[in-house]
């Protein structure tokens, strides 16, 4: 199905549809962005519930007004919107309709899931003498990779591959790609009750390598950057 | 990139690193097979058969006093060679561990050496260079019910 037809598919199935007001992003709402003579709509961020805006009879004007934006990728919450029908509604994501695009997290998470088995692990679980993975660590490692793939993929608009999951003897945690192209480790380990990630990368041959430790609490440029090599 | 040898290392030398499955994917071992204890215990192959060197697990005790079961674990090889050529690697070592009289659960090793580095992350660089090494199972179970 080409992009038109799909998007004609698309608003044939919608009978009414207001924007999203509450999609979390970082975009700022005071620039065009809620511009009615670009974006259509003004959107109320205030709002706590879905509010039904003006009606969208074309949402083919949305797309061709976002599609020569130079960000496309931020304006994907405007295109939440709700789709009203007889007695319901429900909440519709349009740009998955036109792109089949899905949530960047949807590949780690469904790693996390599969590795939800280390929260299981009990002392000993290597036949030596391993310590348990605290839960703690694990959630704070996942949380960390998570952020760092939904950065990439703001700034980038493409989602990294997911790691292997895997504790360590010593109690800490390993996230590893090894791929065609490169390769990085990052080990997530407690200090004074705060985590830290210690990681190593490099590309083919040994180039660009990349090591060091930083916090993980927060999202750092330098990281987030090298890491995009994990496409 | 010097690595000092504490022993005759030959490039062509190989330390058989152990591996519990929770280690392994794919048939691969992973970065964490790799993680340092003081220093990577192997077993150099000069001293030792692989059957031998998975026989020691399987007399080696838990820590509920248990024999490990060797079912749970795979054996890898790293040539000398290339451990060298891994920037970060400080030593190798040649310290094969004997108790007089012996102790239930912690085998003499006459082949144990112990690679020294400091920045854990280069287990990443160790998990590509190894290779599987095949062991006969059967051997193996000989190995231990005669000793």
């Amino acid at each position: 199905m080409s992009m038109t037809q799909k998007l004609n598919s698309t608003i044939r199935s919608v009978e009414d549809c207001g924007l999203h007001p509450n999609y979390k992003n970082d975009f700022d709402l005071n620039n065009n962005f809620s511009d009615q003579t670009i974006y259509g709509t003004p959107i109320d961020i205030e709002g706590n519930e879905y509010q039904k805006k003006e009606s969208v009879d074309k949402f083919a004007d949305i797309y061709t007004k976002f599609d020569n934006h130079i960000h496309v990728g931020s304006i994907r919450g405007h295109l939440k919107g709700i789709v009203y029908r007889p007695h319901s509604y429900k909440i519709h994501d349009f740009w998955e309709d036109i792109f089949d695009r899905q949530n960047p997290l949807d590949l780690f998470n469904q790693t996390i899931s599969k590795s939800k088995y280390i929260l299981e692990l009990e002392k000993g679980w290597d036949d030596a003498e391993a310590p348990r993975i605290e839960p703690s660590l694990f959630n704070t490692a996942c949380k960390c990779i998570s952020n760092y793939i939904e950065y990439i993929y703001k700034e980038k608009f493409f989602v990294i591959q997911s790691p292997e999951i895997a504790p360590v003897a010593d109690g800490s945690l390993d996230f590893s790609w090894q791929l065609d192209n490169a390769r990085m480790l990052i080990n997530f380990r407690s200090f004074n009750e705060e985590v830290f990630a210690y990681f190593y990368g490099d590309l083919k041959d040994n180039k660009i390598p990349i090591k060091g430790n930083v916090p993980a609490k927060e999202v750092f440029e330098h990281l987030m950057k090298w890491m995009q090599y994990l496409k | 990139m010097d690595v000092k040898l504490n022993g005759e290392f030959s490039d062509n030398c190989v330390l058989i690193r152990n591996s519990h499955k929770q280690y392994i994917k794919n048939a691969k071992p992973l970065p964490a097979a790799f993680s340092p204890d003081g220093g990577m215990s192997t077993d150099w192959d000069k001293y030792t058969t692989p059957e031998e060197s998975l026989a020691r697990i399987g007399l080696t005790t838990k820590i509920n006093g248990e024999l490990k079961n060797t079912d749970f674990f795979n054996l890898f090889g790293l040539k000398v060679g290339d451990i060298k050529m891994i920037e970060g690697v400080n030593s190798i070592d040649f310290t094969p561990i004997f108790h007089n009289p012996k102790i239930y659960g912690k085998p003499n090793n006459p082949s144990h050496s112990d690679v020294h580095y400091v920045d854990v992350e280069l287990r990443l660089k160790f998990s590509e260079i190894a290779f599987p090494i095949n062991v006969d199972r059967s051997a193996v179970s000989l190995i231990i019910s005669q000793s």
